[in-house]
């Protein structure tokens, strides 16, 4: 009997601190932050309904636009051109025979392990005006009338900071393609070039189709930065959202911190969780053809 | 069965501990409890004076425990968000000045009057001046700031004025200026001698604020008197009043200059990009004669192997009354409307601001007491530090402690950061940038 009943719960306590925790740091700061976006709410006093009021301001609010386009801007450097340079890369040594390969996928690897608010601290060195290395790389060769306060101009600062996703998620695509690239069947390749195919149709044609579920997993892992905590981080080190480099994210800490207006900051960062999940369906959308494939 | 005799010595003993605790003239010295405070004071220079104040308290009630918190303002403010909506928190906590966290959290009922304790202590009396205290205050029902209740309370002072390398200023045989334009005098020769005039930190907002500030003070003093200057910033910062107005000449005036003297190369190479951190390294690095900032850098800056002072903002002209200087005092603590021991806290908050302990410490970690006028006779004269209080009691003095210009409306820290960045880049006009500011304080004004 008892044996019989340790059978039954004993697979709810394997699950039972992750089900916890989920429901205490997910689930329940989802749900709270969904009511928040329909209250009028300073932080301290009273609650008031609002309905969408917070949502219908945050459409005519040109702070929250500005935001959401320099997000959009970080999604190219941190999501689209990391992934197609990823590609490209992959395409190349995934199926050449590299010595110490594993070695240059550790070294693409670091960035990932690299905390971005850490990742912020290094980059402002780079990017320091007076003895920063970007500047003396540029002295250093002759180029000194290039050399300029990277973080400190609106024409430079957002391809600065986002410069820093791209060099984080490079490495991380290159990887991950490279493995997928190395289980895909080498008779295929054959069979293609037997019938005529080069290089480029063997991309598009092979490799590109074989490699959607990888395509899909690092598009969906590096939006997710690119919109949410990553890019958070990597801004209030670096520039603080000076210059033009603010995002959603660090636009709702200002409403909710410094305004006072914690309502209309859960809606902001209702709407980017929406725009992170939507984007994120696309992806697993997109990638059901592989996952669905025997 | 019953033994009455037992009965009534036990009765006689419960009545003696009642009464006992009716009469007891400190409310919980009969029965130890716990004392919570949650601050911000964990920096090297103010840590010591909390924890020498805890200690006093611990002396004059035996077996209480002081439980205390200590986090950067960002993250505290969150934590009391979160407990004070959960209906808890400490008895003492932080209430950052304004809207912030004050207005709303008087409105909301979570804040303890501390004029009863003001009163019994002393403390307006011999803490801060007049002007000072009003950024304690709000309205009863929290709807207007700068009038009537206390409801906080700041540990130490901070004063913003012009650092000056003395070695570069003498190696020039330039003397500390006593007007603007000798300011600017300076500026061009130290230029022109091939030194940075000026270290500034454009990447942190705040660091415009005071640059600016600085200057429209004076500005604002010239064109309508040095105490009118006073009223206008205490009405148009604290008091949100409908009706003034930031298209003054003075205003338009400062932002001119500050665009002029970025015009002019007087800021250090790679401003734009530095931080407030930076800036303060490229003045200890000797490089820049010229540090426009507040008095919570003297402690670095006091280590620095070159001759450094430290002065007011100068008026325009020399000669001239002096300016509002901008200054504060440190970040407030309040007490929690729901401590059981707001008599105690109230007596902590007493040692922690206004003790003897309290102000030998900060004299001796260069931090400027909230006590007025500061003992300045106790330290020794050509330091930094001796400049900081000489100039903090003059500002106090004449009651002209001007203002944090983030404070004007809520959103006034976004808008001023933008727009001075805009202005210092050259991308606005002085007239357009003051507009700005404007049109933000419009849409708040006397709400």
């Amino acid at each position: 009997m008892s044996r019989h009943w340790s059978r039954g719960i004993l697979p709810y306590l394997y699950i039972a601190p992750t089900v916890v925790s989920t429901l205490v740091f997910v689930i329940y700061p989802f749900l709270a932050n969904f009511y928040y976006s329909v209250v009028q709410w300073d932080g301290f006093g009273p609650k008031r309904f609002v309905g969408l009021a917070n949502f219908a301001e945050l459409s005519r609010d040109p702070r929250f636009w500005a935001a959401l386009a320099t997000n959009l801007i970080y999604f190219v450097y941190i999501v689209v051109i990391p992934i197609v340079l990823g590609l490209l890369i992959a395409s190349v040594i995934g199926r050449a025979k590299v010595r110490g390969l594993r070695a240059y996928q550790t070294i693409y690897f670091i960035p990932q392990v690299v905390a971005p608010i850490a990742l912020g601290v290094i980059f402002r060195w780079v990017y320091a005006p007076l003895f920063g290395i970007v500047n003396g790389l540029l002295q250093a060769v002759g180029l000194r009338h290039l050399a300029r306060p990277w973080l400190g101009a609106p024409e430079t600062a957002t391809t600065a900071v986002g410069i820093i996703g791209t060099w984080a998620w490079f490495g991380f695509c290159v990887i991950l393609f490279v493995a997928g690239i190395q289980k895909i069947d080498e008779h295929l390749y054959e069979a293609a070039k037997i019938d005529g195919a080069g290089a480029v149709r063997q991309f598009w044609h092979i490799t590109l189709p074989d490699l959607r579920f990888e395509v899909v997993v690092a598009l969906i892992m590096a939006t997710v930065q690119s919109l949410g905590g990553y890019i958070f981080s990597v801004v209030r080190v670096t520039t603080n959202g000076a210059y033009g480099t603010r995002p959603v994210g660090l636009y709702a800490y200002q409403l909710a911190f410094v305004e006072g207006r914690v309502g209309y900051a859960s809606a902001v960062m209702l709407v980017l969780t929406a725009l992170i999940m939507g984007i994120a369906a696309l992806g697993r959308m997109l990638g059901e053809g592989r996952e669905a494939a025997p | 069965m019953l033994n009455w005799r037992v009965l009534r010595l036990w009765l006689a003993g419960w009545l003696i501990v009642l009464l006992a605790g009716a009469f007891s003239p400190a409310i919980g010295a009969a029965e130890p409890g716990v004392l919570e405070i949650w601050d911000v004071y964990y920096s090297p220079n103010r840590n010591p004076v909390v924890e020498a104040a805890i200690e006093q308290l611990k002396e004059r009630y035996p077996g209480w425990e002081v439980r205390r918190t200590s986090r950067p303002l960002e993250d505290m403010r969150t934590a009391v968000m979160a407990a004070l909506a959960a209906g808890a928190g400490p008895d003492i906590m932080l209430v950052n000045n304004g809207e912030n966290m004050m207005g709303p959290m008087v409105r909301a009922g979570h804040l303890v009057g501390l004029d009863v304790y003001a009163e019994k202590y002393g403390w307006t009396e011999r803490l801060f001046s007049p002007s000072l205290w009003n950024r304690a205050r709000y309205s009863e029902d929290g709807t207007q700031f700068g009038e009537g209740v206390i409801w906080g309370v700041g540990v130490d002072a901070e004063i913003v004025g012009v650092y000056y390398n003395m070695d570069i200023l003498n190696a020039l045989g330039l003397g500390i200026p006593e007007s603007l334009a000798e300011l600017q005098e300076v500026m061009e020769a130290v230029k022109q001698a091939g030194y940075a005039p000026v270290a500034l930190g454009l990447l942190d907002d705040w660091q415009f604020f005071h640059l600016y500030g600085a200057v429209q003070h004076a500005t604002l003093a010239h064109q309508m008197g040095a105490d009118a200057a006073q009223e206008y910033l205490d009405d148009i910062v604290i008091r949100g009043s409908r009706d003034r107005t930031w298209l003054e000449p003075g205003n338009v005036e400062a932002a001119r200059i500050v665009q002029e003297w970025a015009q002019k190369g007087y800021f250090v190479d790679g401003y734009t990009a530095l931080g407030g951190d930076d800036a303060l390294a490229v003045f200890e690095a000797g490089v820049a004669a010229i540090f426009i900032q507040g008095s919570w850098y003297s402690s670095s800056i006091a280590g620095v192997d070159f001759d450094v002072a430290f002065r007011p903002f100068p008026p325009v002209e020399r000669g001239g009354e002096l300016p509002p200087q901008i200054g504060g005092m440190a970040t407030p603590l309040g007490i929690n409307a729901r401590s059981a021991h707001p008599d105690v806290a109230a007596e902590f908050l007493d040692i922690l601001i206004n003790s003897d302990t309290t102000v030998s410490l900060q004299l001796g970690m260069d931090v400027v007491p909230a006590r007025v006028p500061a003992p300045v006779e106790l330290v020794p004269e050509g330091t930094v530090y001796h400049d900081i209080l000489v100039a903090w009691n003059e500002a106090n003095q004449v009651n002209r402690v001007g203002h944090f210009l983030d404070w004007t409306t809520p959103t006034m820290w976004d808008t001023m950061a933008e727009a001075g960045r805009e202005l210092v880049l050259g991308s606005i006009t002085p007239e357009e940038f003051v507009q700005k500011i404007e049109d933000d304080y419009r849409s708040h004004a006397g709400q």
